[in-house]
């Protein structure tokens, strides 16, 4: 009997499931621990217990942000897992319990599950991009993950959108995450509002003003926030949406040119919000990309919800060991 | 041009049989058989006509390992025996390249678009364009003495290989164009036409077929970039602005995307007064602002290319046309500016080099298209233009051509 293990390791949050007779277990989730030692018992114990529960593992899969290379390093620091950046060969993870699992990026994983399952179902040619606290995606042709030469195509939250733009935790200027990621957004929001007077700059100057007075951080402002209570009345929102949304479209409009795919699936934490997102996307990219390729690919919003990276390793898992 | 399943198993077998003596030669009966799960008759037959139509070298090059064995004779291909023809169209020039069955460069040339052949509005018609050159080139053909297997014409613009259409081309400024179909029956030659960016890609995955067999696959994920001035004969340009385009390499294989239109150049600095695909570039070049035009441009160009790079992760960037001519600036603007955009060392640290067929890179490209496909196994699908000939067409030519 063939049993997957398919694990998505994020910043907040470890989700996984067990793939078995070409069914799904439930994804099931539990709270990332804080340090690295503890995430691997953590993962440890993931793996552990659902074998207790379902028998041996044929292959387990970890999805991690940041770049992954092809011998399962993550290449220097993924923004939600800081301190783990070039482990030893062998993979981050090296070896869970009598494991050794197959290591590979988040955002691609989740582009699988989508092509195969989800948004793009039955899409040989599909782009995904997820959008949460940073950015990620991943690239399927021809059915498969690609993955370039150096194991890292399809990173698309550090393309350079905006030469000379904000600096970037990632050594460079202008990479789209620092304007369309949820954290970019707030990023925005924060400088925007010393230049424009509405309700979320004030909201933000207070919120400024009791950090400096207890030394905490603005925790209720976030980009599904501004969306859900300020956008689109607010002028600032409405603004870091327009600035957002712009720098968003770049990034499309290079993929749909280059690749010409026949879907583009939009997907994670901010795009709860997909509506506006997608309605000014959709205006903003003739600016961007070649009509012709556009209106052959199709923009859609992702449907698997939080569990695609949990059921795209699960996947991955079985198509690279069957 | 496969009808049914024996003779597209047929077509599929020497197929096998060519790509294996391509790669391992020299290489013997025995030896094929056994690579590829073929019966000894079966490949013993499709040598047979091989040798007859002399496609293949057979020698006595090593003595059997088998003690009293017969010496086995080895196999390879036989120069000089046939050949293709590459054409690069422009709308004022053109550029030629004879290739062998082996990919070894017989012959190139490069000429003009015939005057009458051009409209007042120095757009040609590529129909007449062709033409014009197919009596040039048709002398350079006749100077090789070999039979021509097909001819690979590059065009700038959108083109849909497989139904040898051109969509779109601004630079002849036609819309969709049945391209090969007509030229094809004029000139009674299997004739296939590609995007000029992509005829670069296939010659460069063409050397890797010919590469020595390392584990480096440089050819195997690339990036081709075409930038064309359009000048005239004169030297003044055409167009307001110059047409780039790009050629996508992954896993070995030139990727087309939905509708043929992947690899397509559109600045993401373009706006709606943009002549052309760049967004910095304006109008009005006088001999004076050439210069920093060119800087401009190039700057331009590369911070786009970047988004490629990082997305693509490709093993390198190759680039041909103009670009050729503006190599060290290129090179300074890269070093001096670009650090930076691209996404992390593995990447940014990629080579940027000429395409290995220089200023004839789409002319080459063009043949290496209609000769890597020869070397493919049949396929029917979406990805096998009409009129491409397998090599039991190419049998049945060179027996026709002995009689």
């Amino acid at each position: 009997m063939s049993r997957y293990l398919g694990i998505d390791l994020g910043g907040s949050t470890i989700k996984w499931t067990v793939l078995e007779n070409s069914a799904f277990t439930p994804v099931e989730t539990e709270e990332t621990p804080g340090d690295k030692k503890a995430i691997l018992s953590s993962l440890s114990g993931i793996i552990e217990r659902e074998e207790r529960l379902r028998g041996a593992m044929t292959a387990v899969c970890i999805g991690t942000p940041g770049l992954v290379d092809g011998k399962g390093r993550i290449r220097g620091d993924a923004v939600n897992l800081p301190g783990w950046g070039n482990q030893s060969p062998g993979g981050s993870f090296g070896t869970l319990g009598d494991r050794s699992p197959i290591v590979k990026n988040d955002g691609s994983l989740a582009t699988l599950a989508e092509a195969r399952l989800g948004a793009a179902r039955d899409r040989r040619n599909v782009v995904g991009i997820f959008i949460g606290t940073g950015i990620g995606g991943g690239l399927i042709i021809d059915g498969n993950i690609y993955e370039g030469t150096a194991h890292l195509a399809g990173e698309v939250g550090h393309v350079v959108v905006e030469p000379g733009g904000a600096p970037c935790p990632c050594g460079k200027r202008g990479c789209v995450e620092r304007y369309s990621s949820g954290t970019g957004m707030v990023r925005l929001a924060q400088e925007e509002a010393d230049r424009i007077d509405s309700p979320l700059a004030e909201f933000l100057r207070k919120k400024n003003s009791e950090i400096i007075a207890n030394g905490q951080e603005a925790r209720e402002f976030s980009a599904e926030r501004m969306y859900q209570d300020f956008y689109p009345t607010d002028e600032l929102a409405r603004t870091v949406h327009e600035i957002s949304v712009d720098r968003l479209a770049r990034l499309v409009g290079a993929l749909i040119n280059i690749l010409a795919p026949e879907k583009l699936v939009l997907g994670g934490g901010v795009m709860k919000s997909a509506d506006p997102i997608l309605r000014s996307l959709k205006k903003k990219l003739p600016q961007y990309a070649v009509q012709e390729i556009s209106k052959g690919c199709h923009i859609v919003p992702a449907s698997l919800g939080s569990g695609a990276g949990a059921i795209g390793a699960a996947l991955y898992a079985s198509s690279i060991t069957d | 041009m496969i009808r049914g399943n024996q003779s597209f198993q047929k077509a599929a077998n020497i197929a096998l049989v060519m790509r294996e003596i391509r790669h391992r030669s020299p290489i013997s009966r025995t030896e094929i058989s056994q690579v590829l799960g073929l019966t000894k008759s079966t490949v013993s037959t499709i040598v047979a006509d091989l040798l007859e139509v002399g496609l293949l070298n057979e020698s006595n090059l090593v003595p059997s390992e088998t003690k009293g064995g017969r010496p086995r004779m080895k196999l390879e291909l036989k120069k000089e025996t046939a050949c293709i023809v590459g054409v690069e169209l422009d709308p004022s020039r053109y550029k030629s390249v004879i290739i062998d069955i082996d990919g070894t460069e017989i012959s190139r040339s490069t000429g003009t678009i015939r005057e009458d052949r051009r409209s007042k509005s120095w757009h040609p018609d590529p129909v007449s364009a062709f033409d014009s050159v197919f009596q040039e080139i048709r002398q350079q053909v006749e100077s090789v003495h070999l039979p021509v297997i097909g001819i690979g014409v590059g065009i700038p613009g959108y083109i849909e290989p497989v139904k040898g259409r051109i969509l779109r081309s601004t630079a002849f400024d036609v819309e969709n164009m049945d391209y090969t179909r007509p030229l094809s029956e004029k000139y009674e030659l299997p004739i296939l036409v590609e995007n000029d960016a992509n005829c670069i890609a296939w010659g460069e995955i063409a050397a890797e077929e010919s590469s020595d067999g390392s584990p480096e696959k440089p050819y195997e994920n690339l990036i081709t970039v075409l930038l064309q001035m359009h000048r005239d004969l004169q030297g003044r340009h055409l167009q307001s602005s110059p047409g780039i385009g790009c050629g996508i390499v992954m896993d070995g294989m030139v990727r087309y995307g939905e509708n043929f239109a992947a690899g397509e150049f559109h600045s993401y600095r373009w706006h709606t007064e943009s002549p052309g695909q760049l967004g910095s570039v304006h109008g009005g070049r006088e001999a004076e602002d050439e210069s920093r035009f060119i800087e401009e441009m190039l700057e331009e160009l590369f911070q786009n290319l970047s988004l490629g790079v990082s997305l693509l992760s490709p093993a390198r960037v190759v680039y041909a046309g103009d670009l050729l001519e503006y190599e060290g600036q290129m090179k300074r603007i890269l070093s001096e500016r670009m650090a930076g955009s691209f996404i992390n060392p593995e990447v940014s640290g990629i080579p940027i080099d000429a395409a290995r067929f220089g200023e004839s890179a789409v002319a080459a490209g063009a043949a290496f298209m209609l000769l890597e496909r020869l070397f493919l196994l049949p396929e029917v699908g979406r990805t096998r233009p009409e009129g491409m000939p397998t090599w039991n067409d190419v049998i049945s030519k060179l027996r026709a051509e002995t009689k």
